[in-house]
């Protein structure tokens, strides 16, 4: 940081990158849950059939963590013994689909089925077949056109059965993860060209929607090797590039980051990243999210309908989140639950013929608000705080001087402002957006330090 | 860091308006104004053996009094929603009403001597009870009080109405909205602003709609830019336009 002048643009970037700050894609995160009963659960379910307008319904099939795909690389992939787990798998998450299933009002449209990454190499597409036709049973799907089926795949790491029978089951959203063109096997000269090849076989197949998941702000990994990467992303013109900052990224504690990429190496390749996606006619969604301009998602950020939930971003405005399978989130009714994380216990508890879910946490009135502070921020790329005022009846300068007072640096320097009763993130806070949010956040590890802060009630 | 800051709060309608004591009624009370007018404070209301109990809090689900339960007092909606409703012949729930804060519920029972339907709390409810012979004696003794009693009786059989007549359901229910509105500003609360406290089944019970129809009825006054509705969280944004949609239905 220079000592003279205003900083510059790297340099802020670098200093948010700095301040850290969770994924946000839920709030409050998984580590604020605490064990939760299935009774609430259930209660919540009811709740959400009970509002006025019942939010639609996302649904995701989690799976174990040794078979998901890392998108900052490092995974190992399945063994061909694994083929009768994945089977064994698929059964117990039909039994979950009916248990949970039935708790559903019937006119409660599903518009977004998504399979965990690494689905599609551990399972075949005919297990994830029965998959979809067990939800087909148990909830009101979309028609095609109105549902967004997502999937993830791997360069290199082709999935178990051949691309156009995932696209024969209506698969309409495809995740590239690049982790493992970046694991050492793979020759850096060989990368772009393995990319293309990959894209040109979904392409072929019938995949209308590709998004690249391009990661960076990994150990080791030099400014010109991610340059040229991102010069064959954009090359190939996926619809979608998510830019993975595998510094920051996961539920980890600042010190379990250390060793990594600098916070001013990372924001440099953030910012160029940025700027020559720009230029490729791509525009900044949200986060690390860039898209044409076309794209569903810039229209429903256009429409103020974007939605950001342990999925990530989604089109259809605010949806509950259904998760099945072994760690899988839900998102609904006031509420947060997640499945056991072992597996071991997740059967179990099917086997027996029970929900399976383990922990969680019931939103209160200031987590709601600032869930919805939160959502503007990283939807927005401002907060509407006349509406947010009206919506949640408070004083937004009163109800939040702390934040803004932790937040005044950031005022100084051009970050944020204020204008026209909106407070509004710049070009760099946007791409820095979890810095601004986690200070909007009761739950972030700076303030996990004061203990009485932590409800002791979920 | 927001380490020390308090809980942010909503508040448009909260759970209980619950600021009344020995020496003063409830702001939201339903026979303050009635006794205020007539000079009764409430400490007289004590002398005068009245017994004002309050009752609570039930939780969601409790029932406050079933059908067939000897009828000796009638209670005010201190804080919460209590919804009222019979099981008919078939075993089905049949909605009767929903009482709000500052709302009394019992008024059916008088004639009977015993309740004629059930209350169940939807929310956390908090009561004020009236033992009713002493109220009626009080009554005789305070002119106001009768009238109030009496414009209350009218006021729960014009509630009633909204059902009755071959109104569209578009108009019962932009009445159903416009009567809550209305109740909840009559208490002092936002008549804009709202949060629903009943599931979507009892107001499609309530309206003798089917759940999915409410559903996409307000979707469409939504899209229309009617109201505009966050899980239960009600705005009416074009307060004019749905209050001329109600008008057939409520007729004022």
């Amino acid at each position: 940081m220079t000592d003279l002048g205003a900083p510059s643009d790297i340099e802020r970037l670098a200093r948010n990158l700095g301040r850290g700050g969770g994924r946000y894609a839920l709030y409050p995160p998984p580590r604020s849950f605490r064990p939760f009963s299935d009774a609430r659960f259930c209660a919540a379910i009811r709740d959400s059939n009970g509002d006025p307008i019942p939010a639609q319904l996302a649904l995701h099939f989690d799976i174990p963590a040794s078979y998901r795909t890392s998108f900052c690389g490092n995974d190992s992939g399945p063994r061909p013994a694994d083929s009768a787990r994945a089977e064994a798998y698929g059964h117990r998450l039909v039994r979950e689909i009916g248990l949970t299933g039935s708790l559903f009002d019937r006119d409660r449209d599903v518009v977004n089925v998504s399979l965990a990454p690494g689905m599609t190499r551990w399972m075949s597409a005919s297990q994830v077949e029965e998959l979809l036709s067990s939800l087909d049973r148990h909830f009101h799907l979309r028609p095609v056109g109105g549902l967004d089926l997502a999937m993830t795949v791997e360069p290199d790491r082709t999935s178990l059965s051949p691309l156009r029978d995932w696209a024969a089951l209506g698969f309409n959203r495809v995740g590239i993860g690049m982790g493992s063109l970046l694991a050492a096997d793979a020759p850096p000269e060989q990368r772009g060209m393995r990319l293309r090849s990959t894209i040109d076989a979904l392409r072929d197949a019938g995949f209308a929607n590709l998004r690249v998941e391009l990661p960076y702000g990994l150990p080791h990994q030099a400014f010109e090797a991610f340059d040229a990467l991102l010069s064959a992303v954009i090359e190939t013109g996926p619809e979608r590039v998510g830019l993975r900052n595998c510094a920051a990224y996961a539920d980890v504690a600042p010190s379990a980051t250390n060793g990594v990429s600098s916070t001013a190496l990372q924001a440099r390749m953030l910012l160029a990243a940025a700027e020559r996606l720009a230029d490729a006619g791509y525009l900044h969604v949200g986060l690390d999210v860039f898209a044409r301009p076309n794209d569903a998602l810039v229209l429903a950020q256009r429409r103020g309908r974007l939605y950001r939930d342990a999925l990530g971003f989604g089109v259809h405005g605010p949806t509950d989140l259904i998760g099945f399978g072994v760690g899988a989130i839900s998102q609904l009714g006031g509420c947060h639950a997640q499945n056991p994380l072992d597996l071991s216990t997740w059967e179990s508890r099917l086997d027996r013929g029970q929900r399976p879910i383990d922990h969680g946490i019931e939103l209160d009135a200031d987590d709601r608000i600032r869930a919805s502070v939160l959502q503007e921020i990283l939807c927005q790329g401002e907060i509407a705080v006349r509406g947010l005022e009206a919506r949640c009846g408070l004083d937004f300068k009163e109800a939040f001087a702390e934040e803004l007072d932790a937040l005044a640096p950031l005022f100084e320097e051009g970050s944020l402002s204020w204008e026209d009763g909106r407070l509004r993130l710049d070009r760099i806070a946007r791409l820095s957006a979890r810095a601004i949010a986690s200070a909007f956040d009761r739950h972030s590890w700076a303030n996990l330090g004061v203990p009485q802060q932590i409800r002791a009630s979920g | 860091m927001p380490a020390s800051s308090p809980g942010l709060r909503k508040v448009f309608n909260p759970a209980a308006s619950d600021d009344g004591d020995e020496l003063h009624f409830c702001t939201t009370c339903a026979f303050s104004q009635a006794c205020l007018s007539q000079g009764y404070a409430k400490s007289d209301l004590a002398d005068l053996h009245v017994l004002v109990d309050h009752v609570g809090p039930y939780k969601p689900g409790d029932y406050l009094f079933r059908e067939g339960d000897a009828f000796n007092a009638i209670a005010a909606v201190r804080g919460g929603t209590v919804k009222t409703f019979i099981i008919d012949a078939a075993g089905n729930e049949q909605v009767l009403g929903f009482y709000l804060p500052g709302e009394v519920i019992g008024l059916n029972a008088i004639h009977s001597e015993r309740y004629p339907c059930n209350a169940v709390a939807l929310d956390t409810v908090t009561l004020c009870r009236f033992s009713f012979p002493q109220l009626s004696l009080l009554a005789t003794r305070m002119p106001g009080l009768q009238q109030q009693l009496f414009k209350l009786l009218s006021l729960d059989i014009g509630k009633a109405s909204l059902l009755s007549g071959d109104h569209s359901a578009d108009e019962r229910l932009a009445a159903f909205m416009v009567l809550l509105s209305r109740r909840y500003a009559a208490r002092g609360f936002s008549p804009r602003r709202y949060t629903l406290t009943m599931a979507r089944a009892d107001i499609a019970n309530y309206l003798r709609l089917a759940p999915e129809t409410v559903s996409r009825i307000l979707k469409r006054f939504s899209t229309d830019g009617l109201v505009e509705i966050q899980q239960r969280d009600v705005h009416l944004v074009d307060f004019e336009r749905l209050d001329a949609l109600a008008k057939p239905v409520l007729r004022t």
